[in-house]
């Protein structure tokens, strides 16, 4: 049983007029002790699937279809009261912005203490944890008895890492927690991820758009796009050997600083919008092998290889679609679409 | 490099701010440029590196005319830049910002938006500005440019845009472009258009643009030349594939080391612990202002000013120890 | 997209924002329409707009002539009839003729003082935000000062200096009412003057008028319109609380007028046929516009996507 399952889950936005998908028919999965990347571009879901994997979507947002499970129980149907017995206990968040999500006008130490009380635990315990904890994550107990903003950057992300540890939780779904950071500051917080996960037998449920730290911190990644999975997979194998190309464009765009002088890629277009939903494979108005029928028929879910799958109707002329991808033409500049 | 004459130059430029009696703490001056140097000729491009407190933010408005310089000189197209600078001025520096949504008015539709220097500087006919800032979405692969003209920023993707505020930047033909981490809030997969954008008009128009940015992997795409700042200093300068392939300072080299790679082999690249303690301290008056961090740091380090030491004929960094720490390494 | 051949460049943009204003009136009218509340504001403003409008054609009598019965006698308190549907004051007069001459009153002063205020407070606003240092804090320090004064003494003192009449009436409400507008607008200059799109302007070469009035103002408008609808509001009530005080204009017929004529000649128990019309009317003028105030903030505020 998987500690983390999304099985063919739909996540609608109900506005006045109508209702967009920002997620459609996403299945994935993430074993114990596990870290899972879900790496994509604006509009692709993946902030919308860590809020409702802690049942934190607003109101006028809702699982549309299928199931969240997190150790076998349906997360998306429970009971608010049931939910809050699970969020921090057993599934942790740690936010993109630590200045937006701790209250400003509150120590840190207060923070803790609410936390602790809002599921449960004692104020002397909180006490003992919290400094116990902040030891942890490299930072002074001192800092207890500082305000938000006295902090740095890094100093508040690691303070928001210790806050979502208070109850050893299995499970931490973390979005985004070193963008806007600096690099050495970054590089702080990702190995100091590295470290939580081996030593507290953490699972990580990572949500980035840089596939770098992805690719430093996640055993399994899972790329998006449009709120659709597009491959899924080892991350090194996916990385290295994409099956889909939005992968292979994607791969391509990222700089490597061992190499500052290879020609990165830009896929013409961009990322769709939300209201605009295709009948086919979302990637089709971007991609350069596409053919009539990617424009129609929506690709299912392909098997390739162990543990790896991938949504494409082609999937099985990878090999070749990567080969060509290389070439500096095929993915041309383009001129953006009106 | 250097053969033709320079259309920036920046002169022992310090920037010092004094901010109200801060209520933890004695109210020191802040050094957010503390004597910057340098130089750009038309058709390059000067990247600036630094984390946030380096002072890049500061140069940037000091270049553009937002802020005067406290000391030293600022000449663009031999001119001396001071704050309010006259209105021809203006049209030779222009800055395109980090936040492509909240660089355009909400209200403005795009064609507005990119005729607006025309018309602050009175240029042309209504028929003639039309035209002219088709003809500048057009520059800014926006095409036809004529459907984007009524269209507002809200419609618009990150990518267009931000190719809407360069198509305003570049309407006067300015001889300086700033910018300010231009593609950091962008997709990305749209970041590379964006850079090679950029760099065709540098060489289309003959300007010199300085960018600005935190992502060191970025800089050989765009930038021919590359410095580091650190604490209002620059600490490193060269050309670009030599800073980053074979970096001199100690400081650059932590940077680089501290970008994530995917890397089947590796294990946590660890920081040392040096490096990590004591970044948001005031920068002493003299010294390097590295050195509390450095874990190369001699005595000597602290106690004065480093003077630029020369690695190769263009390549200078600011550190003392730069050739014995190379020697050691090869 | 379009062809360009056919329409001339600046006619198709001014088309254009013909074209997008149309729009938002009717989305503006369709939101408001779609809630019992917005569809009542909506209706009850209508009605007092179009009676203001038409009240010299609909009104059955004249509001201050006297009416006498066959015996010659002044027709004085009497209750609705056939004649007069809403009966008559103590003096004789004819109470529906009254309202509806009242109307115009109420639409006078709404939108005269409304557009004052706006005009006064925005421009406050945008001056402080914008400037910030010595000139913000004066300007401050004089809304201060609006604020600390208490408008019914100042009414009754301005009345009692310059002689009761409708334009010193719409000069007092005005001279304290835009306070509240000036710190709204300023707030949000405060933070507009960050942006980018600003620091853009500046470096462009835009003076600071031009960011001011061509840059930054276009953004505050809708704030400066929410509250010119509810200024309408406190304005009408303004006028009313000074008429019923006696301090209004003797040759205006109001609704506040009204009611202090009813006080005044001791008919304020019997002849309910004299005062819940004005009284109602008051009422219900203030909650249409407030509500029709928050359908208007419901199209400004951010939908989703």
């Amino acid at each position: 049983m998987s500690l983390f399952e999304l099985d063919d889950v739909s996540i609608a936005y109900h506005t006045r007029e109508s209702a967009v998908f920002a997620v459609n028919h996403v299945s994935l999965g993430l074993e114990s002790g596990t870290a899972l990347g879900l790496v994509g571009e604006s509009g692709c879901g993946k902030s919308t699937l860590a809020l409702a994997a802690l049942g934190l979507l607003p109101r006028f947002a809702n699982v549309w279809q299928g199931t969240i499970r997190f150790e076998g129980r349906a997360v998306s149907t429970m009971a608010d009261a049931d939910l809050r017995a699970l969020r921090w206990r057993r599934m942790a968040y740690v936010p993109q912005s630590a200045l937006a999500s701790l209250v400003p006008v509150h120590s840190i130490r207060r923070q803790f203490r609410d936390t602790a009380a809002a599921h449960g635990m004692r104020a002397i315990e909180a006490d003992r944890r919290a400094a116990e904890l902040l030891r942890r994550v490299e930072l002074d107990p001192i800092v207890l008895d500082r305000f938000p903003h006295e902090l740095s950057g890094g100093m508040r992300q690691r303070a928001i890492i210790a806050l979502a540890l208070l109850f050893k939780p299995p499970l931490l779904v973390a979005d985004e927690p070193t963008t806007g950071l600096d690099v050495i500051v970054q590089r702080q917080i990702v190995n100091l991820l590295i470290d939580l996960r081996r030593t507290e037998a953490l699972s990580l449920l990572f949500i980035s758009h840089d596939i770098g730290v992805v690719a430093e911190l996640c055993d399994r990644i899972a790329v998006l796009y449009a709120g659709e999975v597009m491959e899924e997979g080892p991350t090194l194998e996916v990385l290295a050997r994409p099956s889909h190309p939005y992968t292979m464009g994607l791969a391509r765009s990222f700089p490597d600083i061992r190499a500052p002088d290879r020609p990165l890629v830009s896929i013409p277009g961009h990322p769709p919008r939300l209201s605009e939903v295709s009948k086919g494979c979302p990637f089709a108005t971007r991609c350069p092998f596409v053919r009539d029928l990617c424009r129609t028929d929506k690709p299912r879910k392909t098997e390739v290889g162990r543990d790896r799958s991938v949504a494409c109707h082609f999937a099985d002329e990878a090999a070749r679609m990567r080969e060509t991808a290389t070439r500096p033409g095929i993915w041309e500049e383009g001129v953006a679409a009106a | 490099m250097k053969s033709q004459p320079s259309i920036v130059s920046f002169r022992d430029v310090r920037k010092h701010f004094v901010p109200h009696a801060a209520m933890f703490g004695k109210a020191s001056r802040v050094r957010a440029v503390d004597g910057v140097t340098f130089s750009i000729a038309p058709g390059q491009v000067l990247g600036i590196a630094g984390e946030s407190g380096s002072g890049k933010s500061t140069l940037a408005n000091l270049l553009v005319g937002l802020e005067r310089a406290t000391s030293g000189e600022i000449k663009v197209d031999g001119q001396i830049m001071s704050v309010r600078p006259d209105r021809g001025l203006r049209r030779t520096v222009q800055m395109v910002f980090q936040d492509p949504f909240a660089s355009l008015n909400p209200r403005f539709t795009v064609g507005r938006s990119v005729e607006e220097p025309l018309l602050i500087h009175g240029i042309g006919t209504s028929v003639e500005r039309h035209a002219q800032a088709i003809a500048a979405l057009e520059k800014a692969e926006l095409r036809p440019g004529l459907a984007f003209m009524s269209r507002y920023p809200h419609e618009l993707s990150g990518g267009q845009r931000q190719r809407v505020a360069i198509a305003r930047a570049v309407i006067l033909n300015p001889k300086l472009l700033v910018a300010d981490e231009p593609v950091s809030m962008l997709d990305v997969s749209v970041r590379a258009g964006i850079l090679r954008l950029l760099r065709r008009l540098v060489t289309e128009q003959h300007m010199a643009m300085v960018f600005i940015t935190h992502d060191l992997s970025i800089v050989a795409h765009i930038c021919d030349e590359l410095a580091v700042m650190y604490r209002g200093r620059i600490v490193e300068r060269g050309p670009v594939l030599d800073v980053l392939r074979a970096p001199a300072h100690p400081y650059t080299q932590a940077l680089i080391d501290a970008v994530p790679i995917p890397d089947p082999a590796g294990a946590a690249r660890e920081l040392p612990a040096k490096l990590l303690a004591g970044s948001g301290d005031a920068v002493a008056a003299r010294g390097c202002p590295f050195a509390p961090r450095c874990i190369h740091a001699i005595p000597q380090c602290e106690a004065d000013d480093p003077p630029d030491c020369s690695v190769a004929s263009t390549h200078l960094t600011a550190c003392i120890r730069a050739a014995e720490l190379r020697k050691a390494v090869q | 997209m379009s062809n360009a051949s056919s329409a001339l460049p600046h006619t198709s943009a001014f088309d254009g924002r013909i074209r997008a204003s149309t729009r938002r009136v009717v989305d503006f009218l369709k939101i408001a329409f779609e809630s019992w509340s917005g569809a009542f504001g909506i209706t009850v403003l209508g009605l007092i707009i179009v009676v203001a409008a038409l009240s010299p054609w609909i009104a059955p009598y004249d509001p201050i002539a006297n009416h006498f019965n066959a015996a010659g006698q002044l027709k004085r308190l009497e209750p609705p009839s056939a004649a007069h549907w809403l009966g008559t004051t103590y003096y004789g007069l004819d109470v529906l003729s009254q309202m509806i001459d009242g109307s115009r009153i109420v639409l006078i002063v709404g939108i005269t003082c409304a557009s004052f205020i706006a005009v006064i407070g925005t421009n406050v606003g945008l001056v402080a935000g914008y400037y910030g240092g010595r000139v913000d804090a004066t300007l401050m320090r004089i809304t201060g000062l609006a604020f600390g004064i208490p408008f019914i003494p100042f009414a009754v003192v301005l009345v009692a200096l310059l002689g009761p009449s409708l334009w010193n009436m719409i000069l007092t409400i005005s001279l304290l009412m835009w306070r509240t507008t000036a710190r709204v607008i300023r707030s949000q200059v405060l933070s507009l003057r960050e942006r980018a799109f600003v620091k853009a302007a500046k470096i462009a070469g835009a003076s600071d008028l031009r960011i001011i009035y061509i840059h930054i103002f276009p953004n505050v408008l809708p704030m400066t319109l929410l509250y010119v609808a509810f200024d309408i509001a406190w304005a009408v009530l303004a006028e009313a609380s000074i008429s019923f005080l006696g301090f209004g204009d003797p040759n205006q017929v109001s609704w506040g007028q009204m009611l202090y004529l009813a006080y005044v000649s001791g008919s304020i128990r019997q002849a309910w046929w004299w005062t819940i019309p004005p009284g109602l009317g008051l009422s219900l003028f203030v909650i249409s516009v407030f509500l029709v105030g928050r359908q208007y903030e419901k199209l400004a505020s951010p939908r989703l996507r």
